[in-house]
């Protein structure tokens, strides 16, 4: 346990020196719901239709984005093998990288989804309540997949474009589920709400379960 | 499994893809002592260090440090063993302190500031401590690195090219370290190309070319030099 707080608590030190990450997941994510909204102009009923979508783009391309950040601060000078050198288990390497990511992740989230409630003037009642509980399950989700997938396109030439090319088909289930949660939310019903969390509950279960597995595998020379 | 023995390989080969950069190689290192291997660059040194090292698995055979096997115990065998290579594996955005006891708390060790000072002392770099090792020359750098690898006091020092980019000073730093290391009974393992810094204070010398031990003997043995001049400052492999 000691190990895996010294891993995130390196993390944010080093992200608290270096103030990349996270302040450029914040701008990407702001970027996109600024083009979204001047580009649909949502109105009405459509704005509904419209908003969990575009939710969900902003926090997706800001976390590939923060993912790649994340890892080269690893790659810097190898000391990714100096992580691997430690007699620790390379679960736990996995799960305080995840950990770490997840924390720049919800703090990113956290800006982008103050800036989305504002432009499309959603209500401030309980109905956010369980769109952040979405948020927090699939960026968890997200988080899982994307920091083994970034550990395998950093060994491929083109890394920065692997990853999303990697990591959107594979979270698409994640990705569906969650747009559909916030739509369920939005929603005067929230009809469907809790089988489409359930969804993304499973799948985070799922694929950080395989990849603490397999990441020993990844790392491996 | 030889209690006697620091590194014991047996029958090592690593292929990468189809180019095999270790043959069959068998090597059997004596506890507290202090063994270099020279070989051109590709001749499989470093690639024989990182399986020691449990970076890199072998495609056949075995290798144990201090009888543990590197496939099957690998917590262990990293508990006893140092890497320092010329990438010093420390993050450059953090000071010679915060990456010394970070690595510490990885390895379950609780030091306090003073110990972690001491270290950073030895090495030379008390007046730096504080600075990000960014700013830090190469030199300087590997001296981190040094500090990294004592940390967390491994019986087994694996160094892979370790004066490479090193000024005069930092190689006195650096041969005084290892052989207070021997001295305390640890065992050293070095690669190098420059015949002079390996030949110093090695008991063993082996030469690795093309994947495989070609020549093999103590450290004051004549024919060292002979072998050296044949395979490592001959022609390049076609």
């Amino acid at each position: 346990m000691n190990a895996l707080i010294a891993l995130v608590r390196k993390d944010i030190a080093l992200e608290l020196r270096r103030k990349e990450t996270v302040a450029s997941m914040m701008m990407f994510g702001l970027l996109v719901m600024v083009i979204f909204n001047f580009a649909f102009e949502p109105a009405g009923t459509q704005r509904v239709l419209i908003a969990p979508g575009v939710l969900w783009v902003a926090l997706t391309f800001a976390g590939i984005l923060g993912l790649n950040r994340s890892l080269a601060i690893d790659l810097d000078n190898d000391s990714l093998q100096g992580l691997l050198l430690a007699p620790i288990d390379r679960g736990t390497l996995y799960t305080g990288k995840v950990i770490s990511n997840f924390l720049f992740m919800m703090l990113s989230d956290v800006v982008i989804f103050v800036f989305f409630v504002v432009f499309y003037d959603l209500p401030v009642d309980t109905r956010l309540l369980w769109i952040i509980l979405i948020m927090i399950l699939g960026t968890l989700g997200f988080a899982a997949v994307g920091t083994i997938l970034s550990m395998i396109s950093s060994h491929t030439r083109m890394s920065e474009v692997m990853l999303p090319v990697l990591q959107i088909p594979l979270t698409l289930p994640l990705i569906l589920a969650a747009v559909s949660a916030t739509a369920a939310a939005l929603g005067d019903t929230g009809d469907g709400y809790s089988s489409w969390v359930n969804l993304v509950i499973g799948f985070d279960i799922i694929f950080f379960t395989i990849s603490y597995l397999v990441f020993e595998y990844v790392v491996e020379e | 499994m030889n209690d006697t023995l620091a590194v014991e390989a047996r029958g090592i080969s690593k292929t990468y893809g189809h180019f095999p950069a270790l043959r069959s190689i068998d090597l059997e290192v004596p506890r507290g002592v202090s063994v270099t291997l020279f070989g051109r660059n590709g001749a499989g040194k470093t690639t024989f260090l990182k399986i020691a090292a449990t970076l890199a698995k072998p495609s056949h055979g075995t290798l144990s440090i201090h009888g543990f096997d590197t496939e099957k115990k690998p917590e262990q065998v990293r508990r006893s063993i140092g890497l320092l290579t010329h990438s010093t594996y420390v993050y450059r955005d953090l000071t010679p302190r915060e990456n010394l006891a970070f690595f510490s708390k990885l390895y379950g060790l609780d030091l306090t500031g003073d110990t972690i000072d001491g270290l950073i002392q030895r090495v030379g770099l008390h007046r730096r401590r504080n600075d990000a090792v960014r700013s830090f020359s190469r030199g300087l750098l590997q001296r981190v690195g040094l500090a990294r690898v004592m940390l967390h006091n491994p019986r087994v020092l694996l160094l892979d090219e370790p004066y490479t980019g090193l000024d005069a000073n930092a190689v006195e730093i650096l041969n005084r370290m290892l052989d207070e290391a021997v001295e305390e009974g640890r065992t050293v393992v070095l690669t190098t190309h420059d015949l002079e810094l390996g030949l110093r204070g090695a008991n063993h010398v082996h030469i690795i070319d093309r994947g495989k031990i070609v020549h093999s003997g103590e450290g004051t043995d004549p024919g060292i030099r002979e072998a050296y001049r044949q395979y490592v400052r001959g022609k390049d492999p076609q």
